[in-house]
Formats: C-alpha cells, structure tokens, sequence
C-alpha cells in the first residue's frame, strides 16, 4: 500500500485523484448501504444483490490503483463473509456492513494522505467516466431493485442450504410421499 | 424460484415468501352484479375487505366456507358448487401469489410452495387443493396445519398444536414422526361459532337491536376477550335507525368462552390416547395457533379448563398466531432437498 511509485503527480492531477478517491470514497459507502439494506431484509436476494453490486464495484476498482484494489477485495472478502452467515440470519446489521466500513474508510484515508501516483490524464479521465457509470448503475439498482441479466443464473438455492438433519429428513420425505400418494390417486 | 408458504382459511388465507413478503387477505372473492356495479369498482373480481365493503354491488364468494373444498366430502354439493369455490380458490391464490411481484398485477414466473390442509381433510380434499394450484405454482407439497405450526416451530415430541381458525379447531398430537389420522382431532366450535353464538346472546338481549354477522364479526376481532379483569365493552348498534351504545361484556365473554370444552375434549382424546409415560408431559406442551388463539385470556381459560378436568395443563400461544402455519409450510418449502422437488415433478407427470 505504502510502495513508492514512479514520479508524483502536478496539482491539477492531484486534484482530480483526491476527487476520484471522494468519488471511491461515496461509492463504496453507497454501494455499502445498498448492499447493508438488501442484507437487512435477509434471504437468498441479499447473497445474489451483494454479489451483483460487488462485481461492477471490483471491475471499476481495478482499473483505479493497487490500494483500491486490495479494498475490493477486501469487499468480495467481506461479501463472502455477509453470505454464510445470512443463512442464520445470526449476524447484526453492524456486524454486516464492518467490511464496507473498514474498506471505505481505508481507501479515504489513502486519498487525504495524497498518496504519491502517477496517472495519465487519459486514465484519469477514462477512470472518471467509470465511476460515473458505477453511481448511475448503483442508483438504477436502488430506483430498480435487482433483477438478474437474460443468461445469468442465480446461484442454485441448494448452495445456500443445510442439509436437514435426520430427523427433519425423515419429516420431509413423509410430506413427500403423502403429496405423492395424493397426486397419484384417481379421481377429484 | 420462489418458495412459499400458504395457508388457505375459512377467513383470511395467508401466505409467506421467502423473499420477505408475507401478507394475508380475507377469504371473500365478489363479482360485480351487473354493468353498473362492474362500472362503479372498475374491476372484474374484487377481493377481500373490499369484497365485503361492496358486498351490495356483488356477488360474494367463500370458497373455503363450510369446507367444501377443505374436509367435506365434495360428493355432497351441487357441481355447479363446488367448480364455483374451486374458480373462487383458485383466484385467491392467484391473488395471494401476485403480491409476491413487484408489480403486484403480473404472476411471478417460477414459485413452489406448500399449502396446509385442515387435519380433517380426506385425500380428495387435498387433490382438490393441490389441482388448485396448477398453473399458478411450479411445485405444490401438502401438509397439515397444525402441523406445518409444529414444524415451524421446530416441535416433533410430546406436544399438541391447536390451530383455531375461523371454520375448525384443528388439534394435531406431535410424537415425534408424521401425525396420522388418530394423531389429529378437529371440532367445528371455531371463530365462525363464536360469531353466531354472541349474534345469539345480543339478540336475546337487545331484540329491538338491528346487526349482521359481520358486524358482530369486526366486533369480536377489536374486543374479543374471556378476562374477568378487562373493562366494560360497549357496541353501538342501531335501534330503531338510531344508533345506541350496547353493553355487551357478559356476551362476548361467554360467546369466547363456548369453544373451550370442546378443544378440551380434543385434548383429552389425544392424550388418553398417548403412551401413558408421556401423558403428564404432553399436557404441559399445548401450543395455541391460529386467528382465534388471539382472544385475550383464552390460554389461561384452556389451563383453568384443563386443571379442573384433566388434572393439569400448559398452554402457551405462538408469537404470530395469524402466520404461524404459512410460515411453517414455508420452512418446510425450503427444507425440502432439491431431489425431493425433483421426485414429485417426475411423479406429477407420471400421473398425467
């Protein structure tokens, strides 16, 4: 994170980075909130949506620094973390959004300090236009809601489940075959 | 794919997603009676309270009422009776499914479910239920209401649900495997009963008073109480046009009051019924479920009842009587293995 890298960027350059980190900055905190929401109303869509939210996050993420990157990741890790646990729905809220906090708040500490960069203006200017498309993506999903891409599978529910125990399997397959009996009798 | 859980009552059918919506509506379809009425409500079907606030324009249905469609034998009413509460079932649900989409007025694409059967209910009635749901639902498991609370509750030993609906008490016996037949009792003194024994006892003692059953109704769902401490309650009813402040304390007491023995008696039955190792144990594990389990001082009432013809007993009510069996048929949705899911789509189609 603390690498020193190649030449330090002129005011003007220095300016638009701080202002691409408060964007990263809003971002993240923003993306966490959506992602903190859909959490809170629990069940498989909360595991999918912070899936989803996380992707275009980490894409735009990579291409802005190294540290930024280590944050996505850090938000992927802190996905990862949010989905096992919804399961139960054991873990608070706060619990929940620890992750984003800390990413976010790391990444903005790394921009006040003005960390030294060298960017071109033409990546700056191709990293604002993404940014711009994560905050008008994440405001569709929030005028929205999120609803999965023609061809994009939704991870199988199985993924998300406990296998019941014995007892409860025995339970299940009793309910099974009483359906079963049901639906093969003639008649009705 | 959605999984839900339903619950399809004399009164309010009830359903829980697992996509966080849960939501119930009264069981009441109404068809508009004629042009102007269609052109006053603006719709071809109408439902629930609505229903019942523009019953004048309407014709009501209840699919659900007296159980034709839920314990009777079907052979017993007319054709023409029974297709019209399967239609007016079947546009419950269909109603009951839509709240599950965004935009409310679509059906969502994929849902499976389980829907909870009365425990009195023969294996017609449950085909009925189960042909019900094709075309709306993906899936469809059946179980019994009591038990479906049973298992949401996660109680399989040594326990007895009672399930008070609006049509039927049903009394379900937990012994740690499948309830069968002699596993569960139903009695008729339900909701309904309660309503028809107040409108009784008002009757008889404000002749000149003018009420329906359904005010009676709303009545008893605001106010229903047995508690000797609860304060004076007062309906206002017309008399003569004019309306008047009635007491009417004594009467829903003892209209609430009137369900008791016999649930008592459905108690009794099963645990004389029980390993008698286990019967002390049985009786201090009596869960109330269902709409009715509301009334303020029924599970004390049950244990009074019970201590003094059954030696001793326990009641304890569920948090959420009104959504304990859909949100136990929806935990048996999703606990059921996906090659449980698969098996009675291979059985299904073998069938037809």
């Amino acid at each position: 994170m603390g690498r020193s890298l190649e030449g330090t960027l002129n005011n003007e350059d220095s300016g638009t980075v701080k202002k691409i980190g408060r964007y990263s900055y809003a971002t993240l905190e923003y993306s966490s909130l959506v992602a903190l929401s859909i959490a809170q109303r629990g069940g498989n869509t909360a595991a999918k949506g912070t899936k989803i939210i996380i992707d275009p996050f980490t894409k735009g993420a990579r291409m802005v620094m190294d540290p930024v990157q280590k944050g996505g990741r850090a938000i992927k890790d802190g996905a990862a973390r949010i989905v096992s646990p919804l399961k139960n729905l054991k873990m608070p809220a706060k619990k929940l959004a620890s992750p984003f906090t800390w990413t976010a708040g790391c990444i903005g500490s790394i921009f006040r300090r003005g960390l030294p960069v060298h960017l071109d203006p033409d990546t700056i200017r191709s990293l604002e236009a993404t940014l711009g498309r994560i905050e008008s993506r994440l405001a569709r999903l929030e005028e929205k809601g999120i609803y999965l891409a023609d061809g994009m599978r939704p991870p199988s529910a199985d993924n998300f489940k406990e296998k019941p125990d014995e007892k409860k399997s025995l339970v299940l397959r009793a309910v099974l075959e009483d359906s079963m009996l049901t639906m093969a009798e003639k008649g009705s | 794919m959605l999984n839900v859980g339903i619950d399809l009552g004399t009164s309010r059918s009830v359903i829980a997603c697992d996509n966080g919506i849960r939501t119930f509506v009264a069981s009441y379809v109404g068809y508009p009676k004629d042009a102007i009425s269609h052109k006053y409500l603006g719709d071809n079907i109408i439902y629930g309270e609505a229903a019942l606030k523009n019953r004048m324009a309407l014709n009501i249905h209840r699919p659900f009422e007296g159980g034709i469609l839920k314990y009777k034998d079907s052979s017993n009413s007319s054709d023409e009776e029974y297709k019209r509460a399967t239609e007016t079932a079947r546009e419950i649900l269909k109603y009951l499914i839509r709240q599950l989409a965004p935009d409310k007025e679509t059906l969502p694409q994929r849902v499976r479910g389980v829907i909870g059967t009365p425990a009195l209910a023969s294996s017609s009635n449950k085909k009925t239920l189960m042909k019900i749901s094709e075309g709306i639902l993906e899936s469809v498991m059946i179980a019994s209401e009591p038990f479906c609370v049973a298992y949401g509750l996660n109680i399989f030993h040594n326990s007895i649900v009672v399930d008070i609906g609006a049509g039927t008490v049903d009394l379900c016996r937990m012994s740690g495997t499948i309830p069968k037949a002699e596993d569960q009792v139903t009695t008729h003194q339900a909701g309904e009963y309660i309503d028809k024994v107040f409108l009784d006892l008002i009757h008889e003692k404000y002749p000149e008073a003018n009420l329906t059953v359904n005010m009676v109704k709303r009545y008893k769902e605001d106010n229903a109480t047995i508690t000797e401490m609860s304060e004076k309650l007062e309906i206002t009813l017309p008399v003569n046009g004019k309306p008047t402040k009635l007491d009417v304390t004594k009467e829903i007491k003892k209209a609430c009051r009137s369900i008791v023995p016999e649930i008592v008696e459905g108690i009794d039955k099963l645990v004389a019924g029980y390993d008698p190792e286990f019967q002390d144990e049985i009786k201090q594990n009596i869960i109330l479920a269902g709409g009715g389990s509301q009334m303020i001082g029924l599970r004390q009432e049950i244990e009074k009842y019970m201590i003094e013809h059954l030696g001793s007993g326990r009641v304890t009510k569920v948090e959420e009587p009104l959504y304990a069996g859909a949100n136990g048929a929806l935990m048996l949705c999703k606990d059921m293995p996906e090659e449980y899911w698969t098996e009675l789509s291979t059985s299904a189609l073998a069938a037809k």
